[in-house]
């Protein structure tokens, strides 16, 4: 027996689930915002061979070449002096949109790759045009396509997310960290909030796959 | 991505489990010297107390006070660096034998670790640019001012308790808060100006004011041990003792925080 007590971190439960709802959110809107700025990168590379298409891909790299820790460090202290002041709990939304924008565009840029030629064929005898084409066709065929990829970035950016407490966020780890510096009970808060992160994340795989079966079911 | 609820629980159990049955503790005294070494835990983003120098080597006074307690027991000392929110845990895990880093006594810490004879007395500051407009720690009273403070440190707690309105971001360091705080995501910083001061130079473009005798001595600076290891406290006792005794004490301490008292406190 190592001396481990979780009653402090019991007594301060409900205070630590609070933290999950700050968890979920900042992933959530930063997956939804990457994911729109990845469709536009995506498009780019799609649609031409030149400068756009190398800028899009430049992107990319210097994103997913870079730790996500230097990009949201970036945006809560270089903003400012520019004279840009964003709330840390936007700051890390904002650095974490632009890090999932790059990985999502990749995965995207795949998807629509493999979009049978037929597929294009089709879209052009039905006359649409190419905003119609790719909201009618190419994006929803990436999207079921990458679906399992997509679902998994979305897991890494919610254990990712645990790196807004650095930036003074509230969130799962934050509320970890506040309770461990205030019971030292760190080792229990943290094992606590460790299980608490895996069944978030088991609880959003079964989502995902829920949600999958549902997508086929209706095509 | 198929989600295998057994396959979390048995894991989460085998992790439990495992830290539960047969975790590292602290080492005892014995187990110290036998070995030859003792671990000690400083902070090295917390100038004077511990700082790399020109040459990168570690130094500060938490280092020559480190080298005293090993010189002390006959072993030699190796130095394990760590962050402020992380003297307790580490030393909880048995990462380290000793640990230093600007820790204060408090009646909390006490329950969970255990402390030495003090090696010197902290007072709080109020740290702020001069344009925020605030002249006294009774202005934080408000809560409209907003804090910034460095998780896991003393100050934390204590304005919790003084100024219970006071917004705060918690930061992760030194370093961090007073950009923070010089970029104007906060309004002040409450703390130990003989820490804080080392880094307001780094910030010229701002003017600094520094409120003083606003709160009475925060408490005993201390190296923190095993609460189980009685043997080890009464060595590291002993060995304080004889340097307070013997002058080296106050010469470690007129070493390193003179000169910040001195140059680079505002």
């Amino acid at each position: 027996m190592t001396g481990l007590d979780f009653h402090p971190v019991f007594t301060r439960l409900l205070f630590l689930l609070g933290g999950v709802g700050v968890t979920v959110l900042i992933a959530g809107l930063a997956f939804v915002f990457g994911l729109l700025l990845a469709v536009g990168l995506a498009v780019l590379r799609f649609e031409n061979q030149g400068t756009w298409r190398r800028l899009s891909r430049s992107y990319s790299t210097a994103l997913t070449n870079t730790p996500q820790l230097s990009q949201i460090f970036a945006v809560f202290y270089c903003l400012p002096l520019m004279g840009v002041m964003v709330s840390p709990f936007l700051s890390v939304v904002i650095g974490m949109t632009l890090n999932a924008a790059a990985y999502l565009a990749d995965i995207l840029g795949a998807g629509m790759a493999r979009v049978p030629a037929v597929y294009h064929e089709v879209a052009l005898t039905l006359g649409l045009n190419r905003r119609q084409t790719y909201l009618r066709v190419i994006l929803p065929y990436a999207g079921r396509t990458m679906f399992p990829a997509l679902a998994n970035h979305f897991q890494i950016m919610i254990l990712g997310s645990a790196m807004a407490s650095i930036f003074g966020v509230e969130d799962l780890t934050g509320r970890a960290y506040d309770i461990g510096s205030t019971t030292f009970r760190v080792l229990e808060v943290m094992l606590v909030t460790g299980g608490l992160y895996a069944l978030l994340s088991f609880a959003l795989t079964g989502v995902f796959s829920l949600f999958r079966r549902t997508m086929e079911r209706m095509v | 991505m198929k989600a295998n609820w057994n396959s979390l629980l048995l894991g989460l159990c085998a992790v439990f489990g495992a830290l539960w049955g047969g975790g590292a503790g602290a080492r005892d005294s014995a187990v110290i010297r036998a070995s030859g070494h003792i671990n000690i835990g400083v902070e090295p983003g917390l100038p004077p107390l511990g700082e790399y120098d020109d040459h990168n080597e570690l130094a500060g006074y938490d280092v020559d006070i480190g080298r005293q307690i090993a010189r002390g027991m006959g072993v030699e000392p190796r130095f394990v660096t760590l962050a402020s929110s992380g003297r307790i845990p580490y030393l909880m895990a048995g990462k380290v034998d000793i640990v230093l880093g600007g820790l204060t006594l408090t009646p909390g810490r006490a329950e969970v670790i255990a402390f030495s004879r003090p090696l010197y007395s902290e007072q709080f500051a109020v740290i702020t640019p001069a344009d925020r407009g605030i002249t006294s720690f009774a202005d934080l009273e408000s809560g409209v001012y907003r804090l910034i403070e460095v998780r896991g440190s003393t100050a934390v707690a204590y304005l919790q308790q003084r100024v219970p309105k006071a917004r705060m971001l918690l930061l992760e360091s030194y370093a961090d808060a007073i950009r923070a705080l010089a970029q104007g995501r906060g309004d002040a910083m409450v703390d130990v100006i003989e820490y804080v001061g080392h880094y307001l130079p780094s910030q010229p473009q701002v003017h600094w004011r520094i409120i003083r005798g606003f709160a009475p001595p925060v408490g005993d600076d201390c190296i923190g041990m095993s609460r189980q290891d009685v043997v080890l406290r009464g060595d590291v006792n002993r060995i304080l003792n004889g340097m307070e005794h013997d002058g080296r004490l106050e010469q470690i301490h007129r070493r390193w925080f003179d000169p910040v008292v001195a140059e680079r406190a505002p």
